[in-house]
């Protein structure tokens, strides 16, 4: 088994597990939890990229991923300042 | 056989899991901000499901749809803020909304002191960058030239509002109007003769293809240098 089907079947892994463990994972309720899980399985994704050698796909990936978090941080910040 | 045929049931399976598990915890969910953060894990799904393909086709789809993604989550994100903001302060203090305010200094830019009237390089860069812009655009045609034409475009009419000669709001009316107006010829001229005269006649392709690049480019770049005019102070 060469390294590519090792990085493909490494990212496979990562994506269910780390689906499940945003799903059902410890402390989930607390929004910010489940968004730090979400890291899992985009890492994961991020892997199947890298085997499939999808460069800008995997760049650009990167770059929104970044993006989305600082958006959804923002929402999770407004969302706590607003219910205390 | 090669590997991206060996592996494409398996990634299909995969993505077909995640995306199951992911809706599944989605229709369970009460809360919305839980149900914005399961609709990543549905875009990791897609991907996947995507990737599988291998090939330069699925990289050309990839791009477009984690752009569209990312506006699709900044436009919920906010909806959701503001739709809680308006549930909870019905009563009283309303304060605007600035976006990504959290991120940004919360101190005044000590900046107004400085007098930015006396610059020279403030009247003469915009509207050679805004040229040399504008012509690498027309030189480069199609989508790409578009977008490098409005980018040209759209910094100068922002730099001329930074200054604040801007046009009036009477002006800036009219030139809207111009501005949709040339758009839209532009995509007939694109779409009715440079895509219909390419497949009516087909022996004279390299002119119908020229006509549909330049109408492609003029088009793009009018529509998105849209933008630009609506910043201009009045």
């Amino acid at each position: 088994m060469d390294l590519i089907i090792l990085t493909l079947y490494l990212g496979y892994f990562l994506l269910i597990l780390g689906t499940i463990g945003v799903i059902m994972g410890p402390k989930v309720n607390d929004p910010l939890n489940r968004l730090l899980n979400i890291e899992v399985p985009s890492l994961g994704l991020m892997l199947i990229f890298l085997a499939y050698n999808q460069t800008l796909a995997l760049m650009t990936y990167i770059a929104i991923n970044s993006i989305i978090i600082l958006v959804f941080v923002r929402a999770i910040i407004k969302n706590e300042e607003l219910e205390a | 056989m090669d590997i991206v045929s060996y592996m494409f049931s398996k990634s299909i399976f995969v993505g077909i899991v995640v995306g199951i598990l992911s809706l599944y915890a989605i229709s369970r969910q009460k809360s919305d901000l839980h149900t914005l953060l399961l609709t990543d894990l549905v875009e990791c799904a897609m991907l996947v499901i995507i990737a599988a393909i291998g090939t330069d086709l699925a990289e050309a789809l990839i791009l477009p749809g984690l752009v569209v993604g990312l506006a699709e989550f900044l436009a919920v994100s906010e909806i959701l803020v503001y739709r809680n903001e308006m549930r909870k302060s019905n009563l009283s203090n309303n304060k605007k909304l600035r976006l990504f305010e959290e991120f940004l200094a919360k101190e005044e830019v000590y900046v107004n002191s400085v007098n930015f009237n006396k610059m020279e390089i403030i009247y003469s860069a915009p509207k050679f960058i805004g040229f040399i812009l504008v012509l690498y655009g027309a030189f480069l045609t199609g989508f790409t030239g578009g977008a490098i034409m409005a980018s040209g475009l759209l910094f100068y009419l922002l730099s001329q509002g930074a200054i604040g000669n801007g046009v009036s709001l009477k002006d800036i009316k009219h030139s809207w109007e111009a501005i949709s107006g040339f758009s839209g010829i532009m995509w007939a001229f694109w779409i009715l003769l440079g895509f219909a005269g390419f497949f009516l006649f087909p022996e004279h392709y390299l002119f119908f293809l020229l006509i549909a690049g330049c109408a492609l480019a003029l088009k793009v770049g009018s529509k998105l240098g849209l933008i630009g005019s609506l910043r201009i102070r009045s």
